[in-house]
This record gives structure tokens, sequence and C-alpha cells, in this order.
């Protein structure tokens, strides 16, 4: 493995019962970078970053993370590797019995060396940086879906991990609290050498905020590299997906029978 | 269908069931045989034995006066036939220590708390909070599942306890203070007739069995619940249902080995 890849994926196939997910996928993510994850909706993206945190296991294949190899390791030694993990998960998955300063403070409050002062500080510089710091004691029912996503986000980077994965973060945004996440994503890139993995759909903006970017389809990467490069793609199947187009390679529709024969009924 | 067919869909349905209880096996192991950081643990198992169990009460309390008081105009009406109208408290005290309150109360808690335990751990993963745990290096059985699985197995022993003394209370209630009986006999018959290490603590082991399985049984269905709205009702009803069995079955079986002088 190179010593500059944070991630790497070593041939990887994965499969949902009789479905591939991937085929034999092979990817780097290089230290320090802002990556995107783009490809049509059910390619697997959200299922790649749950291969790369450990959460599922790939039928063959390896997937490394700094020098340890996530899939052989043990329980134990998977949390070790966790703690300089952060995520942020499409559901936003907050605790529903905390509030939104007792849910940024979860995984500090599992560092024994942090003493309650401190932690309350770094939970409040957290929400401050998501333009939620007036709202620590609201519960997450009392939460709009854009600052339950916030939350979620101080909650992802309170432990400035090494690495970060974006599971939809502009998803319910408006466009300044859009504006804002992308400053504090710069931010963290820059200042702490974050690693940031963002799969999003939203074209323009990932453009806009990504060192390099992989375009998934079909358990394969149809198109990768810098956002300049990747627009004049020759690739019909990226050209199609980057533009929008509904005709093209990539279909629209779910594999099924011709249509005009499914309406009359023939079998 | 083929009888092979059959047969084959018979075995598949046996080698899944085997499956499903190492898997419940596993999960609990994960919970319960690690060592616990008890700073974080306790103000947990506290917290659930006060939702599992002090939350439970009113049910409990409700249900056992309720029964004593239906035991206790049911036995007076046939001990009356016989003239033995005064081995009314014997005959209350016995069938709830014995068998009425461990059953019961098994059955009202699976009910209550058990379906309650399956529901809430299955949104929580639906929600995708215990991933969200594990992200952040917490074990979710450790920090969800042991707390609930401690605080219904110590939670149901007690319930059982207070069952039985309401339901106590209650045949009095209605035995010596409405139908009249001798309140000296109603007493002294029971204390005469009941012996603490055949009937109490028997019957105390008959909850802690029952506390061990159904709260197992909750917990796992929740953990290994399909994570969808169907899933989780799906789950919440196989716990009741599977609890109300292992039950009923359980108590016969205890019975059986506790009569035969184990």
């Amino acid at each position: 493995m190179t010593s500059q890849a944070c991630i790497r994926i070593d041939h990887l196939t994965f499969c949902r019962g009789e479905r591939k997910i991937f085929d034999d996928l092979c990817m780097e993510i290089p230290k320090g970078s802002i990556v995107g994850l783009m490809g049509p909706s059910g390619t697997g993206k959200t299922t790649l970053l749950r291969l790369m945190s450990g959460q599922l296991t790939p039928d063959t294949g390896k997937v490394f993370f700094d020098d340890d190899e996530v899939t052989a390791l043990s329980r134990a030694e998977l949390y070790r590797v966790r703690k300089k993990m952060g995520m942020l998960f499409q559901s936003n998955a907050l605790f529903t019995n905390l509030s939104v300063f007792d849910n940024v403070a979860y995984p500090l409050r599992e560092r024994p060396d942090l003493s309650d002062a401190l932690i309350r500080d770094i939970v409040l510089m957290k929400l401050q940086a998501v333009g939620l710091r007036g709202a620590r004691d609201l519960m997450p029912s009392d939460l709009s879906g854009g600052m339950a996503r916030r939350v979620a986000l101080a909650r992802a980077i309170a432990m400035d991990p090494e690495l970060i994965l974006y599971d939809e973060p502009f998803t319910g945004q408006d466009p300044i609290s859009v504006g804002m996440i992308i400053k504090l994503m710069r931010l963290l890139n820059k200042s702490a050498g974050m690693t940031s993995i963002i799969v999003s759909h939203d074209i323009d903006i990932t453009l806009n905020l990504a060192d390099y970017i992989f375009v998934i389809a079909d358990g394969k990467i149809i198109g990768k590299g810098k956002p300049a490069d990747l627009v004049n793609d020759a690739n019909e199947q990226v050209k199609q997906f980057l533009k929008g187009l509904p005709d093209g390679p990539v279909p629209f529709h779910y594999p099924a029978k011709e249509y005009i024969s499914d309406l009359m009924g023939e079998d | 269908m083929y009888p092979v067919d059959r047969i084959r869909a018979l075995g598949a349905a046996g080698l899944h069931f085997i499956e499903r209880v190492g898997d419940a096996g596993l999960v609990l192991f994960g919970a319960i045989f690690k060592k616990p950081n008890l700073r974080k643990s306790l103000p947990l198992l506290i917290q659930q034995i006060y939702v599992v169990g002090f939350l439970s009460l009113p049910i409990i309390i409700v249900a056992g006066s309720f029964i004593g008081m239906v035991l206790a105009l049911q036995g007076y009406n046939i001990l009356d036939k016989f003239a033995a109208s005064e081995e009314l408290g014997p005959l209350v005290a016995l069938s709830v220590a014995r068998e009425l309150g461990p059953v019961v109360t098994g059955l009202l808690f699976a009910g209550r708390a058990g379906s309650s335990l399956t529901a809430e751990i299955g949104l929580m993963k639906a929600t995708d909070q215990l991933s969200s745990m594990e992200l952040m290096a917490v074990d979710p059985l450790q920090r969800v599942i042991a707390p609930r699985f401690w605080a219904g197995f110590y939670s149901l022993p007690l319930l059982t306890i207070i069952f039985s003394m309401f339901a106590i209370f209650g045949a009095y209630g209605v035995g010596v203070s409405w139908i009249g009986l001798d309140e000296g006999s109603f007493w002294s018959n029971m204390q005469a007739s009941v012996d603490f290490r055949i009937d109490i603590v028997n019957g105390v082991i008959k909850s802690i069995v029952f506390g061990f399985f159904t709260t197992w049984i909750a917990v796992y269905q929740g953990y290994a619940c399909v994570p969808t709205s169907e899933g989780i009702s799906r789950a919440t009803t196989r716990t009741v249902v599977f609890s109300s069995l292992v039950i009923l079955g359980l108590d016969f079986v205890l019975t059986a080995m506790m009569m035969g002088g184990w």
C-alpha cells in the first residue's frame, strides 16, 4: 500500500443475495484529500462507505485504512481503528433520547482522559461551527431535517477524526447551510489534514468541492479523476450521469420485461 | 410439492431455527460475558430498571389485586361447600406463590416490557443509532443490550413478589373484609401451610428463569429484526408469542422438577 493512501480497496467483490453490488473493485483514496463518490441511485455508494468502515464484510477482496487491513481486524482492533473515523449517516442516526448537546458529547464521553469542562468546550465549539450552539438543549424531535443533519455533522467531527465519511451531507439544507458545510469541510481538510469522502448526488457542489471524484455504476468504477478532467471524460456513462440526461447507457429503469407487454399482462 | 421437498423444507426450517438460537446465544454472550465499564453501565442499568421494572408496577399491582380477589371469590364458593372456608388463605397463598405469581407476572412482563424493549431496540437499528455507536467505537451489545437484559432479569423476580403480595391483599379484602371470614384463621392457616423453601423460594426461582428467557427473547428480537416498520412489528409480536410459550412450557418443566424433589 502506498504511504499516501488513507483508504485502499483491493479487488473487492460484494453481493447482496444474488445481486452483485461490487465486482472486483479497486480504489485508492489519497490522504488529506476530499474525494467525491458519485453514481446513479442504488449503485451501492452507501454500501461502499460501510465496507470502508468495516460495518460490512466483503465477499472477497481487502479494505485498508492506513496500515490496517479493516477486513481482517478483530472487533477490538476495529474499534481502535474506528476511533480515527467519523461518519455522517444519511439518516443522521441521532440518539433520540439525548439532547443536541449530549448527542455531540457522546463520542467525547467515551474518552476517559477528557474532563467534563473540556468536553463542554469542545461540544460548544463544534455546535458553533455548524451554527447550532443556541440549540444545544433541544431534543432531536424538536429539530428540522436540516438542523438534525448539522447536529449529526457536529457529532461526526467531534473527535477530529482522520477520515470522515459523509453520506449525502447536503440533503435538506438551505443554500446558506450548504455554503457553511462546504466551508467547514474545506477548513477541516486544510487545517486538520482530514480526509473526506463524500457521497452526493449534487453534481455541481461535488465538482466544486472535491479534489478527486469516482463515478460508480454497475458495480464498477466507470470514471475517475480530477473534477476538471471528469467533465471532459469521453465515457458516455460518465457524460450522461454528470449532465443528468435521461437517455443513455445508464438505464433509468430497473431491469424489467417490455413495457407494453407488461401492461397487456402477457407472459 | 413432492414429499422430498416437504422434508427438505422441514430440514431447512430446522437449520434456520438452530442458526437463530446460536445467533441469539452469541448476542447474549457478547452482552453479558464482557467486563463492564461500571462508570457507564451502572447509570444505564438503573435507568433501565426504572423503565422496565418500576414503570411496570401499575399493571402488576392492579393485575395482582384483581387476580387475588377473583381467586378468593371462586375459592370461597368451593371451599364453603366442604365447610373448609377457613382454608381460603392457604389456597390463595399457595396458588399465587407457586404458579400464578411467576406465570402471570411473566406474561404481563412480556406484554408490557418485553414488547417495548424489542420495539425500542428495533427502532434504534432502523434509524442507524446502533450503527452510529459502532462507528464511535461503542459496542451496542454492551451499551444497549446488556443494561436492558440485566434490568429485565433483576426486575421480574421483584415484580413477581410484589404481584403475589398484592394478590394476597386482594384475597384478604374479599375474604375477610367483604365475606366476613375470620382474620386470625386467614393469616394463621396461611402461615402454617406455606413453606418458605418449597413454596416461596421455588416461585422466585421460576420467576428468575422466566426473567432470563423473556428478556433474552425481547432484546434479541429487537437486535436481529428486519429494520423496517413491518420488521419491527413482526419482531414485537414474536417477542410476546415466544415469551408466552416459553414461560408456559418452562413452568411445566420447572414444576415437574420441583415436585420431583430436585
